[in-house]
C-alpha cells in the first residue's frame, strides 16, 4: 500500500466514522425522545460568545438534575444565518420549543409564532421560593420588569420574552499597552482628558514609528462610541424639539421638528455634535466604516489598538482570547464644563433605561409549552440567573444577583440625563438613515468636513424626512387596525367568561383602546404636519 | 370538475351556516368562545376559519372582522367585510348592531388604504345616534374628535374644535372613553394652540379617569409636573413629580425630575398624591 493509498483509506475511514457517529446520535436522540419517560426541550439562540454555551449548558444541566423526566438540547446557530434558520423552522413546523427573540423577527413573527406569556408573568416564579422575590410576581422580578426589548410588546399589548441577560456599551482598554504609553495616567473622566490620551498613542505611534492605533474601529463598534458622544451635544437640543412637556421626545420628533423649522442642520449643537464626530473619527483606522465588527476585534486583541468600544457581551470573549490585561471605563462625554462642548450637555447620559436581553420566547407549536415555561422560570430565578452571570460573565437579569467583579463596571449607571438623539435618525426611518450613512465619510473623511457633511444633507434629507414620517403613518394603520379587531374580541369574550375573569378582559381592553388612541393621534398628528408643510413655503413652515 | 362541485357545495354550506338570524346553540357559545380568544391572541387567521364553521349573526362578525387582517390584504376582502357589517347594523341586533356600526367607521377611518374622514365621521355618528350611551359611541366620539382635530383648519377654528369637544367630555359614561378624549384634547392643544392650561386641565382628567398603560401614566406626571410648575402652581408640580418618582423609578428621566423638585419653592405642608387628591 503506497501512501496514496493509506491517504485516501484514512480519509474515507474517517467520513464513516464522522457519519455513524452523527448517526447514532441522531438515533439516539430519537429513542430518547420517543422514550415514553421522557420529554425533550430544545432551545436555540445565536450567542457564540465564550462562555455563553457554557452557562447555558450548565442550567441545562441543573434542570435535568432536578427533573431525571426531562431532557434539555441546546441548537447555538451562528448570527450571520439565524434570521432564515428560525423562519424556515416557524414556517415548516419544525422550530425548538424555546427561541431566542431578536434579530429578523418583527411584532407579526411574535404574534403568529409564539405564545403570549402575560398570564404567567403576573404570577411568582415557584423556583424563586425563599428568597425576598418569593411573593413577587414573575416580571416584577427583573430589573426592568420585563418592560424592555422582547419582553413586553406595547403594540401587541402582550408579554412574549423572558430575559437572561442584559446590556452597555463601554471603552475596553490594553492595561499592559497603556502602561507602556501613558504610564499611570489614570482612565479618563471626561471628553478632555480622553482626548489626550487619544493624541499621545498617535504621537508615540508617530515617534516610535509603531502602528498602534488609539481607538479600533469599525461599522458596528464606532457607533457605540460616537453616538454616546454626539448624544451628550444634542441633550438640550433634543429638549428644545418638544412640543409636549413630557422631558423627552420620541425619535419621529427629530425628524419632524427639522421640517417643522424647530431646529436646523446649522444649529450650533447638531454642528458641535458634528465637529465632535469628526475628531473622534481621526482617532480610529483610516476607512473604519467598511470594515466588520471582526477587524475591530482583531486590532484590539492583537495588540495594534489600546481601546475599543463595545458592549459588555463582549467582555468574557475577551477576557479569554486577549493575552494582556483588560481595562474598562464610560465613553467619557464631556462635562458641562467644556470649554466648547459643554454648553449642549445637560450632564452624565443615564442607562437606567437600559432594558433586558438575551429574551427567549416559546413556540406556539411547542409539544411541551408547560416544560418550557417551566424552564425558562427556572433559568431566570434568582439563583438560575446568578448561576448564569457567573459562568457567562454577563450581566444579571434578575434583582438581587450580584455580578461578578469583571462584569461590575458594566452596570447600568442610573443616574444621569435624558439622552439626545444620535446622527443616523435611524428612529426616523430607513431613508433619512441610508442617506446619513452614505454621506459619513463626507463628514470622517480627509477630504471631507463638516461643512460638506451638512450641505450634503440641506440638499437630500428633508425629502427623505418626509418619506419615513409617511412610513410611519403608513404602517400604524396596520397595527391600528389589528388593534380594532383584538378590541371587538376582549369586548366580545366577557359574555362567556365567569364573573372572576371578567374583570381581566375588561381591563384588557381598556389598555387596548389607550394604547391605540395615543397611536393614533400621533399619527393623526403627523399626518397633520405633513399636510401642513406640504402645503406651505419651507421657510414658513415655523411661524404658522 | 369533482372538486369543483364539491367546493360549491362546501361554500354553499358555509354561506348557509353564517347566515343572520341562525341563533347558535350552547355547544356553539363555546366554539365563538374559543375563535373569539383565538382573536385576543392575534391568530386572525385560524379565528376566521372557526368562525366559518359556525352559525349565527355573532359568528357572521367574527367573519366579517377576521376578515380584515387575512394576508394578503386585499380591496375584495375589505368590501366583503363591509357588507357583511351593514348587514349585521340593519338587522339592529342590540348586541352586535354597535359593533357592526363602529368597525364600519373604522375601516373608513383606519383601514382603507386612503382613508376617508367624512365618510367615517357619518358613521360614528350614526353610532352615536342610533345607540346612545353604548361604549362603543363613547369610543365613536373619540375616534370624532382625532379627526376633526387634526383636521388642516386656521388656527381658530383649531382652538373651537378642542373647546367643542371638551365640553363634551363631562357626558362620556365610560371611563376609557373619558381618559381617551382626555389624552387626545391634552396633546393637542399644546401641538396645535400651545394652550398650556388647557392641556394641563386635560392631563389631569386623564389621570383621574384612570391610566392604565406604565409608559404613558409615567409620560403624564411628567407633563403635569412640568406644566403645573410653568403655569406657577408648585403645589401640583411637587405632587406630580413625587407621584412619578414613586412609580418610576427606572425612568431616564428622574435626574431631570429631580431638578425640577428642588427648583420650585419649598413646600409648605407635605404633598398628597395626585391620584387621591380633591
Amino acid at each position: 500500500m503506497n501512501r496514496q493509498t493509506i491517504s485516501a483509506w484514512f480519509g474515507a475511514s474517517l467520513l464513516l466514522g464522522c457519519f455513524v457517529y452523527a448517526l447514532v446520535g441522531v438515533f439516539g436522540r430519537e429513542r430518547e425522545a420517543r422514550a415514553e419517560h421522557v420529554r425533550t426541550i430544545t432551545f436555540a439562540h445565536w450567542q457564540l460568545e465564550s462562555g455563553i454555551r457554557e452557562a447555558l449548558d450548565a442550567l441545562a444541566r441543573d434542570y435535568e438534575a432536578l427533573h431525571p423526566d426531562v431532557r434539555v438540547r441546546q441548537i447555538a446557530i451562528p448570527e450571520r444565518i439565524y434570521p432564515q434558520w428560525v423562519r424556515t423552522q416557524l414556517v415548516g413546523g419544525t422550530a425548538s420549543d424555546i427561541i431566542q427573540l431578536g434579530i429578523g423577527m418583527d411584532d407579526e413573527i411574535a404574534a403568529r409564532y409564539f405564545l403570549p406569556l402575560s398570564k404567567e408573568v403576573e404570577h411568582p416564579n415557584p423556583y424563586n421560593a425563599g428568597t425576598e422575590l418569593g411573593a413577587a410576581a414573575w416580571r416584577d422580578t427583573f430589573l426592568d420588569g420585563m418592560n424592555g426589548g422582547w419582553g413586553y410588546r406595547p403594540n401587541l399589548l402582550d408579554y412574549y420574552g423572558v430575559p437572561l441577560s442584559m446590556f452597555t456599551t463601554r471603552v475596553y482598554y490594553n492595561r499592559t499597552l497603556w502602561r507602556r504609553i501613558l504610564g499611570d495616567t489614570p482612565e479618563p473622566r471626561d471628553y478632555e482628558a480622553f482626548r489626550e490620551i487619544c493624541q499621545r498613542v498617535l504621537a508615540h505611534a508617530a515617534r516610535h514609528s509603531t502602528p498602534i492605533l488609539p481607538i479600533a474601529g469599525s461599522r458596528a463598534n464606532a457607533p457605540m462610541l460616537v453616538d454616546k458622544l454626539f448624544h451628550s451635544q444634542t441633550q438640550r437640543l433634543y429638549q428644545r424639539i418638544n412640543l409636549l412637556p413630557h422631558l423627552r421626545p420620541g425619535g419621529a420628533d427629530i425628524g419632524l421638528g427639522l421640517l417643522r423649522g424647530e431646529w436646523s442642520l446649522r444649529d450650533p449643537a447638531y454642528i458641535d455634535a458634528l465637529d465632535l464626530m469628526r475628531e473622534v473619527g481621526g482617532f480610529l483606522q483610516p476607512g473604519f466604516q467598511s470594515l466588520g465588527r471582526e477587524d475591530a476585534t482583531f486590532y484590539f486583541i492583537q495588540g495594534r489598538a489600546l481601546m475599543i468600544a463595545t458592549g459588555s457581551w463582549d467582555s468574557p470573549s475577551f477576557r479569554a482570547q486577549a493575552p494582556f490585561e483588560i481595562g474598562v471605563f464610560e465613553v467619557p462625554a464631556p462635562s458641562r464644563e467644556h470649554p466648547r462642548f459643554g454648553r449642549n450637555t445637560l450632564g452624565p447620559l443615564s442607562e437606567a433605561e437600559v432594558g433586558t436581553g438575551l429574551s427567549f420566547g416559546i413556540t406556539r407549536l411547542s409539544p411541551h409549552p408547560e416544560l418550557a415555561i417551566d424552564f425558562l422560570r427556572f433559568v431566570t430565578s434568582r439563583a438560575g440567573n446568578a448561576r448564569f452571570s457567573e459562568i457567562s460573565g454577563w450581566l444579571p437579569s434578575v434583582i438581587g444577583v450580584e455580578p461578578s467583579p469583571e462584569i461590575a463596571p458594566f452596570l447600568p449607571i442610573a443616574d444621569g440625563y435624558v439622552n439626545g438623539f444620535d446622527i443616523n435618525l435611524n428612529f426616523v426611518g430607513p431613508d433619512s438613515h441610508r442617506l446619513i450613512q452614505a454621506s459619513q465619510f463626507d463628514l470622517i473623511g480627509p477630504a471631507g468636513g463638516v461643512d460638506r457633511f451638512v450641505s450634503t444633507l440641506e440638499r437630500e434629507l428633508p425629502a427623505l424626512l418626509r418619506s419615513d414620517l409617511e412610513r410611519i403613518v403608513r404602517d400604524s394603520r396596520h397595527n391600528l387596525a389589528r388593534q380594532d379587531v383584538i378590541g371587538a374580541a376582549y369586548l366580545l369574550l366577557p359574555r362567556f367568561s365567569p364573573a372572576e375573569s371578567r374583570a381581566e378582559l375588561e381591563d384588557r381592553r381598556s389598555r387596548v383602546l389607550e394604547g391605540q388612541v395615543q397611536q393614533e393621534s400621533y399619527s393623526a398628528w403627523l399626518r397633520h404636519e405633513l399636510l401642513r408643510l406640504a402645503a406651505v413655503p419651507p421657510r414658513a413652515a415655523h411661524s404658522e | 370538475m369533482q372538486s369543483r362541485r364539491l367546493l360549491l357545495l362546501f361554500s354553499a354550506l358555509s354561506l348557509w351556516s353564517a347566515a343572520p338570524g341562525a341563533a347558535p346553540g350552547p355547544a356553539a357559545a363555546e366554539d365563538l368562545r374559543a375563535a373569539w380568544q383565538k382573536v385576543a391572541l392575534n391568530l386572525f387567521a385560524d379565528a376566521h376559519r372557526e368562525f366559518l364553521a359556525l352559525p349565527g349573526d355573532e359568528a357572521r362578525l367574527g367573519v366579517a372582522l377576521t376578515r380584515l387582517q387575512l394576508q394578503p390584504r386585499t380591496t375584495a376582502n375589505l368590501e366583503a367585510s363591509v357588507a357583511d357589517l351593514r348587514a349585521l347594523a340593519s338587522a339592529k341586533d342590540p348586541d352586535l348592531a354597535p359593533i357592526a356600526l363602529y368597525h364600519l367607521a373604522r375601516i373608513e377611518h383606519a383601514h382603507r388604504l386612503r382613508s376617508d374622514p367624512p365618510a367615517a365621521l357619518a358613521a360614528y355618528a350614526e353610532l352615536r345616534r342610533s345607540f346612545p350611551g353604548h361604549p362603543l359611541a363613547d369610543e365613536a366620539l373619540v375616534r370624532m374628535a382625532m379627526i376633526e382635530v387634526y383636521e388642516p383648519a386656521p388656527p381658530e377654528h383649531q382652538a373651537a374644535t378642542l373647546a367643542r369637544y371638551a365640553a363634551l367630555a363631562p357626558e362620556l359614561a365610560s371611563a376609557d372613553a373619558r381618559r381617551d378624549l382626555h389624552l387626545l384634547l391634552a396633546d393637542a392643544a399644546l401641538r396645535l394652540t400651545r394652550d398650556e392650561s388647557a392641556a394641563l386641565a386635560h392631563y389631569l382628567a386623564a389621570e383621574q379617569a384612570g391610566i392604565q398603560l406604565a409608559a404613558i401614566r409615567t409620560t403624564v406626571l411628567v407633563s403635569i409636573g412640568e406644566l403645573a410648575a410653568r403655569l406657577g402652581r408648585p403645589e401640583l408640580a411637587r405632587r406630580a413629580f413625587d407621584d412619578y418618582l414613586a412609580f418610576a423609578p427606572r425612568d431616564n428621566r428622574r435626574t431631570l425630575v429631580l431638578e425640577r423638585l428642588a427648583a420650585l419653592p419649598p413646600a409648605a405642608s407635605p404633598a398628597a398624591s395626585l391620584v387621591h387628591a380633591p
